[in-house]
């Protein structure tokens, strides 16, 4: 018979033939779609998930590193005369550098000193105090814009009276969040 | 004119005219004998100390008194030794002047003091006693020796007396004359020649008055007594003052 | 023959005895320098009602902080006179007082001091005069009695009618109150010009005392403010970055000398006060502070760090040249100059210990005047005879004044809190 047919026909046959092949495999493709979707929720999921995680991450160290500048304190301790940070005072230092470099707080160093020789050099020496500390910071990479120094001399002592014991306490830097 | 005459008379004319000359003009100028004040003796009330004594120190430090050509006064010598005035000489200028006469101070400057410590006015007492004494035992010797004694006595005295004032500077100079009678009492003070500064003046001519009178001199021979301490100088310049 | 020789030979022999006359003449080169006794009889109140004042206690107290009199106690005076008709001076002597001081006090407002000064040893009066003033001023009208009698006995005129700033703080937890305070020389009659919860530094005098200078950290760091004294008129001179602190006045009144860091680090300028220019006088990567200025005007003296440890240099206003000036101890500071230019009181440390010390400058000889421990702000009297500086005792500030001889010493009546940093004023209104 399909020798009968003419060659038009057959044309017909198969397309309609092919046609009738893309409409049966039409439900394959919306499962792919379909699977693609779902693919990419999931990975969207993932994703959010993995934010959540990181920020979560984030906090932490945040949180360890603000413990860990907490626990080395806000007060830089000084040499009798001098304004050389100690080995102490460069860990503590440190350890606030790490967390200014995640948080964009600003700071304001106020220097002092203990209540021995002339107030104007002590207020002088104070600021140099003061300023080594910032000195480090900046040159740890914190931006100079976000330090304020400040001096009082000998006029703020934490402790009151003569001897080492209270003039140790007093040659100081004090961090303060702005 | 009969020469009889003349001779004798030329030589009574002569030599009362030499005895009138030799009253009248003023010799003194040429012998007048200055006597530079010889450092006194400083006075001082000194004890003799034991290393025990001391308060421990930071730093242990010798018990060696040095010469003081260091700034820095070693704690041994500073606590003990007290000098009466007149003031140390420049080798000493930086100890910290320890006040001398118990002032009614209110400060509370913690130093304790040494038991029994002589006062600064029984210490003046005690040397012009010294040398009234030596001159009595001089008396033997030649008189030289007893009126350079009594000259010091009273250089002694009148240094002792003698307060400057603020304005009074090295190199000033006012000269008294002064007359004493053989008691030794100061009958006249008078300025001969002013420093310029009435303060300073005064502070002299107050230094002899207050001395009032020096008795030692009654023990000097009445001849020596005339010849040096009737009438004589005294010059007033100071060389201790800072500047 | 035998007669005539006789008679040359008498007369050459009373010739001898006449030429060997020597005079002599005893050098006194040293004294005791003890205070002249004076005794300062209580003046006379012809007025009515009260008395405004003890005029004579003033006096007295004056002429005894000098250090120069020792003034006789009252229970001691053998009499009271108020006259020159009354004045016996065996009285006197006989208590070895050397001079006599008595006078009257008349008129409410204003009230008039006439006295007169004897010199009992030589029995003779030596000085009479009178001072007037409001009623409101009685004790600055006895001061300038004290300040006559002074510069006659002395030479050198008085500084007891003068007025002292300083300031006292109140202790409180993480700061304290500050207060600048105005007195007499003797301590009475305080007033404050300024209370501040934040530091008061380095007040100072201008040279008419018109006008005063300090630092204040009010607006979050130390600034310089000058104030009008009659009128409490302030004007911030100075908002530089950094420091801004140590005012000192010239002596013409002109120019200010500071210390800004806002170049980096503490150095010396001096401004115009008229034009507010600035000229920076020291270029040193050290701290230079607490400049002051010599009295001639040609020279500002200061504390710098740049040899390791602080000590005292010179700028030469004229050449620019800077020099050291003290050599003995590791730490010499804050610097201030008699009015004659020769004597320069600075703090000093020996072993271990803050002292004030006297360096003549001509000599460069050092005298440590005190013996007390932490002393600060030294501050010389305009007449140069007395040193005030702030000082601890008891672990509170307190201020002391010591003679520049050494001799005098004493410390002005404790105040709430603590005291510090003493300036005392020049001459008022000669």
């Amino acid at each position: 018979m399909m020798k009968h047919l003419p060659t038009a026909s057959k044309t017909i046959a198969m397309l309609l033939c092919a046609t009738l092949l893309v409409a049966c495999s039409g439900n394959d493709t919306n499962d792919a779609e379909e699977e693609a979707r779902l693919k990419a929720e999931q990975e969207a999921a993932e994703a959010a998930r993995l934010q959540v995680e990181l920020e979560a991450a984030n906090a932490e160290e945040l949180a360890s590193l603000e413990e860990e500048a907490a626990s080395h304190g806000t007060i830089f301790y000084f040499e009798y005369d001098s304004a050389t940070l100690t080995p102490e005072a460069l860990d503590a230092l440190n350890a606030h550098i790490a967390l200014l470099h995640r948080n964009t707080a600003a700071v304001r160093l106020e220097g002092h000193t203990d209540e021995r020789g002339t107030r104007e050099y002590n207020l002088a020496l104070g600021e140099r105090r003061a300023n080594a500390v910032r000195d480090y910071v900046v040159a740890n990479g914190i931006s100079s814009l976000r330090i304020e120094t400040v001096s009082y001399g000998e006029e703020r002592p934490v402790a009151y009276g003569a001897g080492d014991s209270n003039w140790t306490q007093n040659r100081r830097v004090e961090l303060v969040k702005q | 004119m009969p020469r009889i005459i003349v001779r004798p008379a030329l030589a009574t004319l002569l030599i009362h005219g030499l005895l009138l000359l030799s009253l009248t003009l003023n010799w003194g100028v040429q012998d007048r004998e200055v006597v530079k004040a010889k450092p006194a003796p400083t006075v001082i009330n000194a004890r003799l100390v034991d290393a025990s004594e001391f308060k421990p120190k930071p730093k242990p430090k010798p018990v060696t008194k040095k010469p003081q050509p260091k700034p820095t006064p070693k704690p041994v010598v500073k606590k003990p030794v007290e000098t009466t005035k007149p003031k140390p000489k420049p080798a000493v200028v930086k100890k910290p002047k320890v006040a001398a006469k118990p002032k009614p101070v209110p400060m509370a400057v913690p130093k304790p003091q040494p038991a029994p410590r002589i006062t600064r006015e029984e210490l003046a007492r005690i040397a012009r006693e010294e040398l009234a004494a030596t001159a009595a035992a001089e008396q033997a010797s030649a008189t030289g020796e007893m009126s350079a004694t009594f000259v010091a006595l009273i250089q002694q005295t009148v240094i002792n007396y003698w307060s400057r004032p603020p304005s009074a500077r090295n190199g000033m100079e006012a000269e008294l004359a002064i007359q004493l009678i053989p008691t030794g009492e100061v009958v006249s003070v008078t300025i001969v020649r002013s420093s310029g500064n009435s303060a300073f003046d005064r502070s002299a001519v107050n230094a002899v008055e207050k001395a009032g009178a020096f008795p030692e001199l009654q023990t000097l021979p009445s001849a020596e007594f005339e010849r040096t301490f009737r009438r004589f100088r005294l010059l007033f310049k100071p060389e201790d003052l800072r500047y | 023959m035998k007669r005539l020789h006789i008679f040359l030979f008498t007369v050459a022999l009373s010739l001898m005895a006449t030429t060997v006359r020597a005079e002599l003449t005893i050098e006194i080169t040293q004294g005791s320098d003890d205070p002249a006794s004076i005794a300062v009889v209580p003046f006379a109140w012809q007025g009515s009602g009260a008395p405004p004042a003890d005029v004579a206690e003033i006096v007295d107290g004056d002429l005894a902080r000098s250090g120069q009199f020792a003034p006789v106690a009252r229970v001691d005076m053998l009499g009271r006179p108020t006259a020159e008709a009354d004045v016996f001076y065996r009285d006197w002597r006989a208590i070895n007082a050397e001079y006599l001081l008595i006078g009257r006090v008349s008129g409410v407002n204003p009230v008039r001091v006439d006295y007169e000064l004897y010199d009992v040893l030589r029995q003779t009066r030596i000085l009479t005069g009178n001072q007037s003033g409001p009623a409101s001023e009685v004790r600055m009208v006895a001061h300038r009695v004290a300040d006559a009698v002074y510069e006659k006995l002395t030479g050198v005129p008085g500084a007891f009618a003068t007025k002292l700033l300083y300031i006292t703080v109140d202790r409180k937890d993480g700061g304290g109150l500050s207060r600048l305070t105005l007195s007499d020389s003797d301590g009475a009659s305080p007033v404050v010009l300024l209370k501040s919860g934040e530091p008061l530094l380095t007040p100072t005098w201008s040279p008419d005392a018109r006008h005063i200078a300090y630092v204040s950290s009010e607006s979050g760091r130390p600034a310089i403010y000058r104030q009008e004294l009659a009128t409490g008129k302030r004007q911030q001179l100075t908002n530089f970055k950094g420091l801004n602190s140590s005012p000192a006045w010239s002596p013409d009144g002109r120019s200010m000398a500071m210390v800004l860091s806002k170049g980096g680090n503490p150095d010396i300028y001096v401004m115009d006060l008229a034009s507010g220019q600035l000229k920076q006088l020291t270029r040193h990567y050290a701290i230079d502070t607490e400049p002051t200025w010599m009295p001639d005007g040609n020279a500002i003296l200061f504390t710098s760090d740049r040899g390791g440890k602080p000590q005292i240099y010179r700028y030469d206003l004229r050449s620019g040249a800077t020099d050291r000036v003290t050599f003995e101890g590791s730490y010499n500071a804050r610097p201030r100059i008699s009015q004659d230019g020769r004597s320069m009181v600075m703090v000093h440390r020996q072993e271990g210990r803050f002292h004030i010390a006297l360096q003549d400058l001509v000599t460069n000889r050092v005298q440590i005047l005190t013996q007390t421990d932490l002393d600060e702000s030294p501050s010389i009297a305009p007449n140069g005879s007395m040193v005030l500086y702030a000082t601890k005792q008891a672990g509170r500030g307190i201020l002391a004044a010591v003679a520049v001889d050494g001799a005098a010493k004493f410390s002005l009546p404790a105040r709430q809190g603590d005291v510090r940093e003493p300036a005392w004023s020049p001459y008022l209104n000669r």
